[in-house]
């Protein structure tokens, strides 16, 4: 049983995901606003925060930075519904495993949350597309080289991803195990956290119309 | 070019006539000086009259080219030539017409041709006959008779090498026509298959529409309102250009297909340039693969994925419905064929269509840049 936490400011959604995530997840608790929910997840420490990127009061970021700076442990899967390209990969950057959008179905996102809970990362075809346009448009003149580019491998990967294949699909198709096809996003979320270059930041803003 | 060629032999015709007149002009001069000559006057007026005339000929084939060709000037042509043959036989001199007489012989093979030439060269050859016979010089056989041979010795290779470059040449006009026509058509033929996949993705699509919602008085006003719009900017103004970057235009077509089809469409876009008439083609193939997928395919949702580089550009539909066989799917079903292969191919890309019974359908449109 994975333990969960929404947070999200739209009732509807947050009854939605209650009433229709499968049985492996257990619903501990939700919040609406920023400060209850830092206080309730701190206290009721779920696995898994399912995290609206778009909230009042300094929105989901602030959720997950004042969490992660007292329990490193819990993992946050962001949602949102807009797809604003410096929002998800803010909040991407600050430490979610994953970001999926909300037209996503129930099964699908039953399956993100056992994959963030498992360690490894989810990227919807937007975040993944996100990505690649991020670390093709930059130019790289940057410290770290290992962190700077994606592999052909991670691009090929990320393409499917955008394509619309599941894990899965990808893992059949590319000849590789679902494991591997998992180590490639996580080293690609790594990848997107860790590089420092301000462009990357500078990139999501610039891209404000999406 | 039919001109070009005429015109330089025209060139050549009369440098020859030019030629020969100053070559029997210093013949005459030497033929006056010399003392067995009976009667100069005749030499200075048989030379008065090949210079005048051969100034008229030079003159019309600058002003009235055509004149060259008619059967009258040919003819006084032929008879002045004539009489510079028999010139030497009145004056009681030695020959003196040089190659006056081959000069006639050349423009009438020029002028006219073959039958003209037939002419010329027997009136030269008669000439030298009544000479051989008749005149001052009759005892000179071996001149004499050595003229009359000349002629249509000269005249056999001069029409033979002008029907040759002739007939070349028509060959070549013809073969540029047919090759200016046959490329006129195959523009055409373009224009009408662009056409025709124009009409198929929007007016067959909306009369499919129409037909489907007849019930509904308010949507098919709605169709058939946003049809005549778009037919009236496709026939009347430029081809619908309206959004000019390859990623808008991409979400625009994406949020269209939607919006006409109630399937959600998922898009990601890679890679961003201006709108090229190879992309414009890109995004109609893709948007037919789109609308495909919307209607038939029977999927919750349908993905769409671009990526630019600089080198190409692809675009890959995809839906997770119900999928078909494309080898059963009939002829005059044009959408596959003409609307996303074919226009493809038009464009320099490539189509390809995979699909699996129950799992689903990718369309993969490539195109190098």
């Amino acid at each position: 049983m994975i333990r969960v936490f929404i947070v999200d400011d739209h009732d509807l959604f947050r009854s939605g995901v209650r009433s229709e995530l499968p049985d492996v997840v257990e619903v501990i608790g939700d919040a609406s606003e920023v400060e209850p929910a830092i206080e309730m997840i701190l206290d009721r420490v779920p696995d898994v925060v399912l995290l609206d990127v778009h909230m009042p009061d300094g929105g989901g970021k602030r959720v997950l930075e004042e969490v992660h700076a007292a329990n490193e442990d819990i993992v946050f899967l962001a949602l949102s519904a807009s797809d604003a390209a410096e929002d998800v990969v803010a909040i991407v950057r600050a430490g979610a495993r994953g970001y999926v959008t909300k037209t996503i179905s129930p099964e699908e996102l039953g399956e993100a949350i056992q994959r963030v809970h498992d360690g490894d990362a989810v990227f919807s075809p937007k975040l993944a597309g996100f990505v690649l346009d991020a670390f093709s448009s930059i130019a790289i003149v940057d410290i770290d080289p290992e962190l700077d580019q994606l592999t052909d491998r991670e691009r090929e990967v990320l393409q499917h991803i955008a394509r619309g294949y599941t894990y899965k699909e990808i893992g059949e198709r590319l000849f590789i195990s679902v494991k591997t096809v998992e180590t490639h996003v996580s080293a690609v979320l790594r990848k997107l956290q860790l590089s420092n270059r301000h462009e990357l930041t500078r990139w999501a803003t610039d891209r404000k119309l999406i | 070019m039919q001109a070009d060629l005429e015109t330089s032999l025209r060139r050549i015709v009369v440098g020859y006539r030019a030629i020969a007149a100053v070559w029997l002009l210093i013949l005459a001069v030497i033929t006056v000086r010399d003392p067995v000559t009976e009667r100069p006057e005749i030499v200075w007026a048989v030379v008065g009259v090949v210079m005048v005339w051969s100034a008229v000929t030079i003159g019309a084939s600058y002003r009235t080219p055509q004149v060259l060709s008619s059967w009258a000037f040919l003819v006084v042509d032929a008879l002045i030539a004539a009489g510079t043959l028999i010139g030497p036989d009145l004056a009681g001199s030695a020959n003196f017409y040089g190659g006056y007489p081959i000069s006639a012989v050349v423009l009438s093979v020029f002028g006219r041709g073959l039958w003209m030439a037939v002419a010329t060269v027997s009136v030269l050859s008669i000439t030298a006959i009544w000479r051989l016979t008749q005149g001052a010089n009759a005892g000179d056989v071996t001149v004499v008779s050595s003229t009359l041979l000349v002629y249509p010795f000269i005249a056999a290779p001069v029409i033979w090498g002008v029907g040759v470059l002739r007939r070349f040449q028509r060959l070549r006009n013809e073969a540029e026509t047919a090759l200016e026509q046959e490329r006129g058509e195959r523009i055409r033929a373009e224009e009408r298959s662009e056409m025709a996949a124009h009409l198929h993705d929007s007016v067959l699509q909306t009369l499919a529409l129409i037909q489907r919602s007849s019930g509904d008085k308010e949507a098919v006003v709605t169709l058939a309102r946003g049809q005549e719009r778009d037919l009236r900017t496709w026939l009347f103004g430029n081809r619908p250009s309206v959004i000019d970057r390859f990623e808008d235009a991409v979400v625009a077509m994406c949020a269209e297909v939607e919006e006409s089809y109630q399937t959600p469409i998922e898009v990601v876009v890679v890679g961003d340039t201006e709108m090229t008439d190879q992309l414009q083609a890109l995004l109609a193939a893709g948007r037919e693969a789109t609308i495909n997928a919307s209607r038939h395919a029977d999927s919750p949702y349908i993905s769409v994925y671009a990526e630019l580089s600089d080198v190409k550009a692809e675009l890959f539909v995809r839906d997770r419905g119900r999928g078909f066989d494309i080898d059963t799917v009939p002829e005059e079903r044009q959408g596959i064929r003409s609307s996303i292969k074919d226009r493809m191919r038009r464009h320099g890309g490539e189509a390809t269509i995979v699909s699996t019974s129950g799992v689903g359908t990718e369309v993969t449109l490539k195109m190098a840049l």
